[in-house]
């Protein structure tokens, strides 16, 4: 057991993950340099332009991940969208984390066995993919449509792309990145050259029910475990 | 319905009216500029605004703060009622009204259009028609003013510029000559209407060869503002003309433009050519000041004054009293209709049977076109089809209409030019509602319409 691993995050999902984040620190970064006026009038067009072009490649990488790996996109749905009482129960002492990160006693010291995505994990990943959902359709109808939109409808469109994309890229620079820095391994699976693959023994540790209930061997030894379909 | 949204104005500055020179850009001396303004502080540059413009006077690129071009601008507000962001402000001479009411030597008039009565009711959380015209009547009175309904003068209006209509036609199309149609030599057919002040700027700015084809009759509020000053101040009045204080109420911010131009002094020459004021009296315009449906809503507002508690109650006076004709104006297709009633009338020797030519009012249609056969009374009745257009909301059609000129000139005999979609009633001095856009607005269910 010491030798095996399980495929964590097959190349697909590495590939939009990465692309993903850079593409949304690019417009996080121009996006903000621009409302915020921290740049000339001059700088700023060439920004928004460069804003609208990685925009392409930011809805290209979500479009292209839904429809060329539906099975793998509604599988991480399924696994996201699937909450059963350990799920809940994970609430009770937050994972544990509070304990581990800060030593506060909150809730159980045992933390409930999670599937492939721990509860806390479950929500930001469903708001993530809203967001990203969400600040597609919002950017292109503002570039494309905003004079039909209506004008209350265009505010809302407005400050849900400009207030909701830094709620959400300060939810992943302050709690997703540490959070996944703390899980090394799912941290080097994701980002390491090559395969996505955690020790077996990890994905024990923090994903049981996924271990137990998703995953199938399909060789021995060095080679990984394939998730379910 | 959506909320009724605050728009910020600024007061003019003395820059507003220019400098020395006679013209700076497209601006002679003495003319309002920069009476639209966008706010750089409060526009996120989300560029909705160009798409409203009939001029393409708003510079900026996406995600910069925009800004106005002062001589491309026709002030017709269009921009500012679409911005989503409320970054557009106007001037406003709600605080110089203000004091003018508590002059006592001044004679304020109020000088409403039709369009405002309609709307001023939603400034006080009333729906359209909740206003009635008396009730309005009242509450200018209430604030100070005296009250001199356009309407008045939207019938003067239409019998000017239907008789031009009529001329144009005999001397252009039954190829009549005489004294009395010389002037219209120089005056070919299609006749544009002129009444919109915002489609008369963008005409002399960009299309300066239809200015022979524009209707040589003032807008409503103009004639209404010199026989003002001249007759129903001697006659109704029993007033020094220097001492009236016209103000027009109106829907248009581009008729804040209007009121500065210099040739909009009639009154003060007229009653100097003959000698009814002293010699040395500064110019003075025939309209003062103008105040948009919004502006008078504040000096009700600041006057502690809801309209819609007034009473219904009110003797018909003099300045009041007017024709259907006259308060159709307002709507798209709705100045060619009133003239085209008198020029049948006058041509035909008879009443226009159906005098509710729909073909040429409302705006579901950017351009409509409609033929109206006129029996002509001089001819025994041989019919000439009398080829009509209405251009609603000159940001996307004008060019379409010049083009379609250019290349026949033939094609229409009157051409009504509204700069914004609907006419006056959708003006950029209207109040301004959180829903809606003048684009998608003619496309709602009726009780959808913000
Ligand atoms: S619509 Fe308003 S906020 Fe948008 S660019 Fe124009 S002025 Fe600025
Ligand atoms: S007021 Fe009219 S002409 Fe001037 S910038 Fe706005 S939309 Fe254009």
């Amino acid at each position: 057991m010491a030798n095996e691993r399980v495929l964590k995050f097959p190349m697909s999902e590495k590939m939009f993950h990465n692309i993903n984040m850079v593409t949304w620190m690019i417009l996080a970064i121009t996006g903000v340099l621009i409302y915020f006026k921290l740049v000339s009038e001059a700088t700023a067009s060439l920004m928004m332009t460069f804003h609208i072009g990685i925009a392409i490649v930011f809805t290209l990488n979500f479009v292209g991940f839904v429809v060329l790996n539906a099975d793998r996109f509604f599988l991480m749905l399924r696994n996201l969208l699937i909450w059963d009482a350990d799920t809940f129960a994970w609430f009770k002492n937050l994972g544990g984390y509070p304990r581990r990160l800060f030593g506060i006693p909150f809730g159980p010291v045992e933390v409930a066995p999670q599937g492939r995505f721990n509860a806390g994990q479950k929500i930001t990943y469903l708001f993530f993919i809203f967001m990203i959902f969400g600040l597609i359709v919002t950017g292109w109808l503002l570039y494309f449509m905003a004079p039909v939109l209506g004008k209350t409808t265009m505010v809302y469109f407005f400050n849900f792309h400009v207030w909701g994309s830094i709620i959400a890229t300060v939810m992943a620079v302050g709690a997703h990145l540490p959070l996944a820095v703390i899980n090394i391994e799912d941290f080097k699976a994701m980002f390491r050259f090559g395969s996505g693959d955690v020790p077996l023994e990890d994905a024990l540790h923090h994903a049981p029910k996924w271990v137990e209930n998703d995953l199938v061997k399909v060789s021995t030894l060095e080679q990984p475990l394939k998730a379910h379909h | 319905m959506s909320e009724v949204s605050k728009i910020r104005t600024f007061p003019p500055s003395k820059e507003s009216w220019g400098g020395e020179a006679a013209f700076e850009g497209t601006h002679r001396k003495g003319e309002l500029r920069g009476i639209i303004k966008i706010n750089q502080d409060n526009c996120v540059g989300c560029d909705t605004c160009t798409a409203f413009c009939p001029t393409e006077a708003i510079k900026g690129s996406l995600g910069v703060a925009h800004a106005i071009s002062t001589n491309k601008c026709v002030a017709c507000g269009q921009c500012l009622v679409n911005c989503p962001f409320g970054a557009i402000e106007q001037m406003s001479f709600v605080d110089e009204i203000m004091k003018k009411l508590d002059d006592p030597k001044a004679f304020v008039v109020a000088h409403p259009s039709p369009a405002v009565r309609v709307s001023i009711a939603e400034e006080f959380g009333g729906t359209p028609g909740d206003l009635t015209i008396n009730r309005l009547y009242n509450a200018f009175e209430k604030a100070g003013f005296h009250n001199y309904d356009v309407n008045f003068a939207a019938d003067q209006t239409i019998l000017e510029e239907g008789t031009e209509f009529i001329k144009k036609v005999r001397y252009w199309v039954l190829g009549e000559r005489g004294e009395d149609l010389e002037h219209v030599a120089h005056h070919p057919l299609p006749h544009f209407t002129s009444c919109c002040p915002a489609w008369v700027k963008n005409a002399e700015t960009f299309h300066p060869e239809l200015i022979p084809h524009i209707s040589g009759a003032k807008s409503p509020i103009q004639m209404g503002g010199a026989l003002a000053k001249t007759w129903a101040a001697e006659f109704v009045w029993k007033k020094d003309p220097r001492d009236i204080y016209m103000v027009s109420v109106t829907p248009c911010t581009a008729k804040i433009f209007e009121a500065s131009r210099p040739e909009f002094n009639s009154a003060y020459e007229h009653l100097k050519a003959e000698s009814k004021i002293p010699q040395e009296t500064p110019s003075f315009q025939d309209i003062d000041a103008v105040l948009t449906a919004r502006d008078a809503a504040e000096i009700f507002r600041r006057k502690g004054i809801n309209p819609l508690t007034m009473s219904d109650e009110r003797e018909i006076e003099t300045m009041n009293v007017y024709t259907g004709a006259a308060t159709i104006f307002g709507a798209s297709g709705g100045v060619m209709e009133a003239a085209l009633r008198t020029a049948y009338f006058i041509l035909s020797g008879t009443e226009l049977s159906n005098p509710d030519i729909t073909l040429v009012r409302g705006y579901e249609q950017d351009i409509v076109e409609a033929t109206i056969p006129v029996p002509l009374k001089a001819l025994n009745g041989k019919i000439i089809n009398v080829k009509v257009a209405v251009v609603n909301g000159a940001s996307r059609n004008i060019k379409e209409i010049v083009k379609r000129l250019i290349d026949d000139k033939n094609q229409y005999h009157f051409v009504e030019v509204m700069n914004c979609p609907g006419g006056c009633v959708n003006g950029g001095g209207q109040p301004v509602r959180t829903m809606g856009t003048s684009w998608l607005h003619p496309l709602l269910p009726l009780p959808l319409r913000a």
